[in-house]
Parts: C-alpha cells; structure tokens; sequence
C-alpha cells in the first residue's frame, strides 16, 4: 500500500539529497571558507601581494596599528557618522513618501514607478552623474543655487564638510526608493476597517498615520532600516565613483579605506585585518538589530 | 485506526499540546472539541504530519507513520479556508490529488470518482467552473469533494463549517452524517462548535489548553463529565455554575444559602477530595419553573428573557447568581418580577472550585 | 436618539446591485437586527447609514434630516466592527476616551464618561492591559465601551460576535441584552445569527438578494411568517416545506399522502385556484408517533436520524426523495418506522413562485 511506497521513497529521498548538496558545499567551501580561513590567515602577517618573498608573522601588530592610528578611528567616525545620517534622512522621506503616495489619485501608479526607478540604477552610474551635478563650476546643482538662487557658489566636493552631505545626498537619492518600497508594503497591509473606526471616531489624519499606519508597520519599517544599516556601513562604489574618498581622504569609509591598503598599497595583511574589522563590526552590529527585531515581534504578537 | 500515543508540542514557551494520548476508531467519527487556542488544530497537524511533534509517536493501522510523511500516511486534510487551488478550476482541483503517481489511477476511474462524489455533494453542476466564482457553500462542498474521492483510510477535517453562516452550517451537518453513514469512512474533526460535534460525533474528546479531559460518546459527556470544563463545553446552552461551600451536611451557597442535602456517603466523598470551594452545575434543561423541576424549590428574581423560537431562555437572579432556564411555555414575567424555579440533587453534579475535577 | 429613514435606498457596485430599493424607517431607541445569509446586503446597507459607503441611490435621514452628503465623523454615530478595529498600541481606557478627546470633552467629563461605561461594560480591571494582551471576548467590549461612550444617536453593529467562540458568543448576547436594557440608542445590529436576532431585536429585518423580504418582531416572524425565506431562516432548525398538489377535491403532499383540513381551511384553500403551492409547518408541530390518532394528518415515515439540537431532539425522514424534521420524544427511535402527525392549525401555504404567503391555518 501506500505505506511501503514510503520506504523506496525514503531511500532513494535520501540519496538526492546528498546529490544536491555536493555542488553548494563546494562552492562554499572554495568561495566562502577558503578565502576566508587565509584572510584571518593574512592579518597576522605582514604579507604583501607584490612583494610575496618577504613575509614574516607579525602577531596583533595589525590590529594593533589599526584601531590606536587615529587616522583609522577618524575613518570610523566618517563612516558611522555617514550611516547615521544617511538612514535617518532616508527612513523619514521614505516614510513621508509612502504617507503621501498612500491615497488613490489618477496617475499614481506611475509616479510610484518613477520614484523607485533610482534604486534600479547601477551605484557606479549613480556616482558618477552626481559628480558632474556636483561640479563646482558648471554643475546643475551650483547652477540652480548661484544663477538662480543668487547665493553663492558651494564646493559640494571640494570641501571636506560638504562632502559629507554630497555623498548623503546622492545615497539617499538613491536608497530612499528602498524605503519607500517597503513602507508601502507595509502600509498596505494595515487592515482597513482600522481606518474606518478611526473616522467614526472622528480621528483626525495625523492620529490615524500615528496610533495605526506607524505602528502596525513598524516590524517592517524596522526590517528596512536595519537592511539600510547593513548596507551603508559597506559602502565603496559610491564613494569610489563620486569622491575618490576625497577631498584628501575626508569621504573615505572604512570600506574605502580597505580598498585602499590592499589594492593601491598592496599591504595584504593589514588590508585583511582592516576587512576582519570591519566584519566584526557588522555581525555585532546586526545581532544587536535582530535582538531588537525579535523583541518588537514577539510584544506585539 | 489511528492512535496518538503522548504527543508533546511547544511553540517557544507556550505548550500548545500537553502529553496527549487518544485513538480514532475505524469507522468512526471522533470529535476534538475545545475552544480557540486549546490545541485542536495542532493536534490534527500533527496526525496529518504537517507538523513534527517534539515527543511522542503517531501509529495509524497498526504501523508506526511519526516519521513518515503526510503524502504517504493515506489521510486528506479538510482546511479550515478550504484550500483549493485558484489557477484549477472545480474538477481539477478535485481530481488534482488523484492524479498523483503515488495513486496511479486511470483518467477514467478519476472520472467515475468525481462524478460518484460530485453527486453525492450536488455539485455535479459546478465541476465546469472556476473556483473564485463559487459561493461559501459551494466551496465547502467541492473542498469536501476532494477528501471524498481519495477514499482514504483516515479523513481530517479542521473546523470546516466555521466559515459558513449558520443556515448552511446547520444544512451541511445532516448532510456530512448522511455521508458518513453511506462511506463508513473514518473520521477525525476539530471545531469549537458545539452544535456541530454533538450532532455528527460518535465519540468526542474535550480538549482544553493542550490536555485531554475526557473522551466518550456526547450522552455519557453530558451525563457524567469529570470535570467543568467538560461540563461546559459540551452543554450549549451553557450550563449554570453556583458556587458553593460544605457546612455540616449541606451545599450553601457562599451567603449561608442552604442549597441541599448530603448524605453521609457524599459527605464522606467531599472530604476525601480536600477541597474546600465547590461548584455545582445543573442544565438550563434541568431547572424548571415552579415545583415540577423537583424537591429542591428556590425563588428568585427575573432578569431577562430570550426568546429562541420554540424554547425561551429565562434568566433568573439567585441570591446574586445568574442562572439561566429553558422552557417552551409561555412565559408572563418581567424584569424584576418574582419567579419560583425548581430542580433535582440528581440532575446536579459538583466539581471542586480549584481544578473543576468531579467530585460528585 | 434618533429615527432613521431609509428611502429607496440604491448601492450597485457596477452591475451587482448589492442594496437594490430598500425601504424602511427605525423608530427612536428601537433595537433593530438585519438578518440574513451573506451576500444579502445586510452589511452594505449598514455602511449606507454609516456613511462609509457613498449611496448609488435614494435617501438616508436622521430625525428628517438628510445625511447623505455628511461624512462618517459628522453623522453623530457609533460602530462596532466585526474584528474590533481597536487603536493596537493605545491601552484599553486611552481607546475608550479616545472619541470623547477627539470632541475636546473637558477632562473631568472623560474621566466621568468613562468611569460609568467601563462600570457598565464590566472592564474596570482591564483598564490598563494593552488590547494584544486581551482575549477576544474582552477586546469585544472594549470595542462596544469605545463606541457607546459619547452616546450616539446611533448605534451600528456589524456581525460583532461573529469572530468569536460559541461560549463567548453566548455570553455576550446576554451581556448585548443587559446594556441594550440600560441605553437610550437606536441600534441597528447585522448579523447571520438567527439566534442572536431573535435574542436581541425589538424587530428583525429579513435581508435576501439585496432585498427586505419581511419584517416584524421575532415572535411573529417565528409563528406566523409571511415569506417562505424566513420561514427557512428563522429557528433552529428551520421550517420544512413540501410540496403539495391539488388532486381533484384532495390535497396530496409530494411522496406522502392526502391532507386532511378542516373544512374551513379546506374551502379557503379550494378558493384559491392553483394547483400547486408549498406547505410550510415547523419541526416542533410535527409529531412522531407509533400509532396516529383520527382526524389528524398523518404520514407513515420511517425515521433515518435523530439530531439534538439545543435539547431537543428531532427526527430526519424522508418524503419523497426530500430530507424532513419532526420532533421526537428521545434519541432511542432512530431506525424506526411510525407516523409524523400535525394538525393543520399550524400549517402555511406560500406561493411556489415569490414565496410569499397564501393561507395559514
């Protein structure tokens, strides 16, 4: 019957499982394992790519002289102060975005589509047309600010303040769709007889987006930024692209900054130690988020 | 035919099912009844195999299935939401279960299939159509329809009617009978309805924040429940609860309200349970106005009166507790008017007031 | 307080007319159920009066005054939805007094307001729980509390126990009764419930295909309903109905044999010249018994079921190839073969067509 049917089944079920494992296992352990077992391996020498003969281990030295150079923690507090600000400015006009995109009116869902049309854009290209937006001379942004607006001239890329916002900018032009995306989901998704009493109780809109859209979404909108966390705390094309870590070295993340010592000075190992670093810092940093995430979930079940 | 011999399940801290052990008996249809959340539809989950207990073990026929999975356990599964498939339309969705290799039935036979159990649901007009037309009665009967022809040896149903008004709940339950004499099939139902277990079961099991509080047919649950909460579940109207405490050898109520006499045995049986608060429960059906319910007379205050059609629900005030009483005479009082109501001692039963098992 | 008139009322959503010409008007303080299966326009016109959904048609007034254009907020009503459509992250009292602040109420009027309605409602020792901590039988009358609280002029309750467990659902029927006793309201309640219809209302609309089929107080539409469809609808279990065929001077029930009608009846029904109509007679006045006395219709049957319903048990037999109920005196006569008898003062003709009524005895 068809009980023994099971017992072929169970073998030969057990048999394909192997079969479709072994590729997976092996692409992990070459791409993933591998590569990563030598870059703990690298930290701890002083190994360079281009001179491989003269290596000798080194200890904690690395590490060492990464996290007391003051130049490092200046990176650091670039790239922190950089995340902070760029997922703060994006979660709250994604957010009002989506508020606003919420109601029904003719042409709605085009203008959805042209405002998550930036995040499908390549981070390179991204890059590169908002530095000649942010050319100082004969960039569209100067041009609207000096000729238009009659004030003066900014040195969007030139100066090491405005670098900073320069590059939040062109973030945030470029996630804040994310945001909107997501917002929107969740937004939709908040039952809409809640909405219908909130009238009869003569709710104004403000109460309504406060005490029901925001936190019946908030799992999701949580979700989001922690997706925005992860992702800025890696940034490098844009940077790259818009930048070059300049002026001087004022927009360089630490991402940047990775790249800069293993493939422009080629020091190996302590671009290994900076990668290891900067790892640690992101799986701490998402454990703490997820604690957060589970936490809300679980009070509000 | 199938048995489920100590089934544990917890969903992080909270037990949804507590050391469970019961059997469905072939032919039969056994009824899991329980209010939402007591772990019913865990429980049919697990002897489906949708969900793995964490102990315990599962044997249907005799043969241990705990670890054999749900297509190779001869069962079908009737949703709560139905299930069916929107991109089939009512004949495939029917016949999509039959058309499984591990079956290996002939398009004919699928079709001889459909059709016998297309008649017997009354719905052989709607095979043609998509299921997102279907009205909720349609789609109960063709979701029946799909457990129907697999034939198979046991048959799972979670709470089937619950989505239904009641006209059509009340319908579809003589009809499931009706089915379930003609096929003999073995039947294993969930719901908290009461209505629809004590009419279809042969046997019901009380189930109640995970544990299993008694299993035997409707009447003997009726006439002899071990505890409250058996008592309650499966008396509808809801049966009345006086709480009562042990003077000498009378039930009072907490106001020194002599409620009736014990005899030594009793008064021995009491003791013996080490309880000190009491419960006494009697049926709406067993309190009668007037002197005819019995020897035990009381007069109380009316509250209000449903009227249910054929019966009415009188609720009556006694010494600050609510009792209600059905009658299918007329009745003249008012709120507030003085009313006399009357029982047996032996249509009463009493439960201790700490864990509501049966004392006497 | 308030009288409220339906005119002609009209909603189509494209070419489905879900309210199609409904009139009625609900008195001051009347308590008032629409009652019917799904898809009959019960919940949709309750929206109409709620101003929730734009009428297609006809008129809508409170005390003689126009509400159509008026927005939900400036109706001066009150409702309770099916799934409470309580405020998640506000506790149980910032719900309740949430429409008293929307008013700008003083604060010590709130604090009265809602003292007195929590007392009513038996919350007070919830008071403080946020609303996901609560089981559904409570967040039910938090959802009551919060709509009652400012008294409304009107009181719209959609399907509200619906969600709920059968033992919640009966109690909170009595828990309706008691505060419906202790408010000055007009109410009007949806629901598909006959049980909680016949409980609570004062008068009960019977809803079909967008339409009122009858409406009267429960007794009445119990005892004597005027259409077929609430005959089936109303009670539990339902009416039967069989069909019946003129045979020259003779009544004959389709599968069954000849009526017997007293002559008073027998003459009305001769006068009313068709050859076919539908008798309608409630399972309680049909009797089972061994032997059948004279000059009562009787029927021999042969009993396939038994079924207890809310303490009575009913017999199932078959007339023709149509499934009936009788009342019987226990469980233990299933399988046995005797008669159904009725007198025919309970008997009711309805047309086959329209079902409405023809005669009743």
């Amino acid at each position: 019957m068809v009980l023994n049917d099971y017992q072929k089944f169970a073998n030969r079920e057990k048999w394909i499982k192997y079969l479709f494992l072994w590729p997976t296992l092996i692409l992990l352990l070459f791409l993933i394992a591998y590569p990563f077992i030598m870059l703990i391996y690298y930290s701890f020498f002083n190994y360079s790519f281009l001179r491989p003969g003269n290596v000798r281990a080194v200890g904690f030295k690395n590490y060492v002289n990464i996290l007391t150079d003051t130049y490092s923690w200046e990176r650091f507090i670039f790239t922190f102060k950089y995340v902070a600000l760029a997922v703060v400015v994006q979660f709250v006009l994604g957010v009002l975005i989506a508020f606003l995109l919420q109601k029904e009116f003719w042409g709605r869902e085009t203008v959805f589509t042209i405002v998550l049309m930036p995040m499908m854009l390549c981070p390179v290209v991204v890059g590169l047309f908002w530095k000649y937006m942010f050319n100082t001379e004969w960039g569209i942004i100067n041009y609207f600010i000096h000729n238009i607006l009659g004030l003066a001239q900014v040195e969007w890329l030139g100066k090491e303040k405005n670098s900073l916002w320069a590059t939040i900018i062109a973030d945030t032009w470029m996630w804040t769709p994310f945001m909107v995306l997501l917002a929107s989901a969740a937004f939709s998704a908040v039952p809409r007889y809640l909405y219908e009493a909130a009238s009869v109780d003569r709710a104004s809109s403000w109460f309504k987006f406060t005490n029901i859209t925001l936190p019946l979404s908030a799992p999701i909108l949580i979700l989001a930024v922690i997706f925005r966390l992860m992702d800025s705390i890696k940034m490098f094309d844009l940077v790259y692209t818009l930048t070059g870590g300049g002026p001087g070295d004022a927009t360089q993340t630490v991402s940047f900054t990775l790249y800069k010592t293993a493939f422009q000075y080629f020091y190996t190992g302590e671009g290994s130690a900076w990668a290891f670093i900067l790892l640690i810092i992101i799986i701490g940093l998402s454990s703490i988020l997820i604690k957060i995430l589970n936490y809300l979930s679980e009070k509000s079940r | 035919m199938v048995k489920l011999q100590n089934i544990r399940k917890s969903y992080g801290d909270v037990q949804a099912v507590r050391d469970l052990t019961l059997e469905v008996q072939e032919g039969e249809i056994f009824v899991l009844l329980g209010p939402t959340g007591a772990g019913k539809t865990t429980t049919l989950k697990i002897t489906a195999g949708l969900v793995k207990p964490d102990s315990g073990t599962i044997s249907m026929g005799g043969k241990d299935v705990t670890d054999v999975p749900p297509a190779f356990r001869d069962i079908s599964f009737v949703f709560e939401t139905y299930n069916l498939f929107p991109i089939y339309n009512v004949y495939d969705n029917i016949a999509f279960a039959l058309r499984s290799k591990l079956l290996q039935l002939s398009e004919d036979d699928i079709r001889r299939r459909i059709g016998d159990a297309a008649s017997d649901l009354h719905i052989a007009h709607l095979l043609e159509r998509e299921t997102k037309t279907l009205s909720g009665g349609e789609t109960q009967r063709v979701a029946l329809a799909r457990a129907l022809v697999r034939q198979a040896g046991l048959n799972l149903f979670d709470e089937p009617l619950s989505n239904l008004d009641l006209k059509l709940r009340e319908e579809l339950r003589v009809e499931f009978k009706a089915l379930h004499k003609k096929y003999r099939s073995t039947i294993f139902y969930v719901t908290h309805d009461h209505d629809s277990a004590v009419s279809i079961a042969s046997r019901i099991g009380i189930l109640h924040e995970g544990r299993l509080h008694q299993v035997d047919t409707p009447e003997n649950l009726i006439s002899n429940p071990s505890s409250m909460t058996v008592a309650s579940l499966i008396n509808y109207p809801a049966i009345n609860v006086m709480d009562c405490i042990l003077s000498g050898n009378q039930l009072c109520l907490d106001k020194k309200t002599p409620l009736m006499q014990v005899d030594s045995k009793e008064a021995g049986r009491i003791k013996d349970s080490d309880e000190t608060k009491f419960q006494i429960g009697i049926k709406p059906k067993n309190i009668k106005i007037g002197r005819k319910g019995g020897d035990l007379a009381f007069a109380g205050k009316v509250l209000h009166i449903e009227y249910q059609g054929y019966n009415k629900v009188v609720n009556v005030d006694f010494e600050g507790t609510p009792l209600r009483l059905i009658t299918n005479e007329s009745v003249h009082s008012d709120y507030g008017d003085r009313i006399e109501i009357s029982f047996k001692k032996s249509d009463t039963f009493l439960f201790a007031a700490s864990d509501g098992k049966r004392v006497l | 307080m308030a009288r409220i008139k339906l005119e002609n009322l009209k909603k189509y959503y494209g070419r489905v007319k879900a309210v199609d010409d409904v009139g009625l008007t609900i008195e001051d303080n009347e308590f008032v159920v629409f009652l019917g299966p799904s898809g009959c326009g019960k919940t949709t016109t309750l929206r109409c009066i709620a101003g929730l959904e734009p009428v297609t048609g006809g008129s809508i007034y409170f005390d003689d005054r126009k509400v159509n254009a008026l927005e939900p907020a400036d109706r001066n009503i009150a409702m309770v939805f099916q799934f409470y459509a309580l405020y998640p992250h506000l506790n149980v009292y910032k719900n309740i007094i949430f429409p008293l602040k929307a008013e700008r109420m003083p604060s010590s009027q709130i604090k009265e307001k809602a003292n007195w309605v929590s007392g009513l409602l038996k919350i007070r020792d919830i008071l403080g729980r946020k609303i996901s901590e609560l089981p559904d039988g409570d967040k039910q009358k938090v959802a009551l509390a919060r709509a009652i609280v400012r008294n409304p002029e009107v009181l719209l309750l959609d399907e509200p126990l619906s969600a709920l467990d059968e033992k919640f659902r009966e109690q909170m029927r009595i828990e309706f009764l008691r505060i419906q006793k202790a408010l000055n309201v007009t109410t009007v309640y949806v629901t598909h419930d006959q049980r909680e219809a016949m409980t609570l209302a004062d008068r009960i609309i019977v809803m079909k295909d967008g339409k009122i089929v009858e409406s009267g107080e429960p007794e009445k539409l119990y005892e004597e309903p005027q259409n077929l469809f609430t005959g089936y609808f109303i009670g539990s279990p339902g009416m039967n109905f069989i069909e019946c065929v003129k045979e020259g001077d003779n009544f004959v029930i389709n599968g069954g044999g000849i009526l017997s009608l007293s002559d008073r009846f027998s003459e009305k029904a001769h006068g009313l010249n068709l050859e076919s109509f539908i008798l309608g007679i409630r399972p309680e006045y049909l009797f089972f018994k061994k032997e059948a006395g004279g000059g009562q219709n009787h029927f021999n049957i042969k009993l396939v079921t038994v079924e207890r319903i809310q303490e009575i048990d009913f017999g199932n037999f078959y007339l023709g190839d149509k499934l009936y109920k009788c009342m019987v005196e226990d469980s233990f006569v299933e399988g046995m073969e005797g008669n159904v008898v009725f007198n025919d003062e309970k008997i009711r003709f309805y047309r086959q067509d329209s079902g409405e009524i023809l005669l009743s005895g």
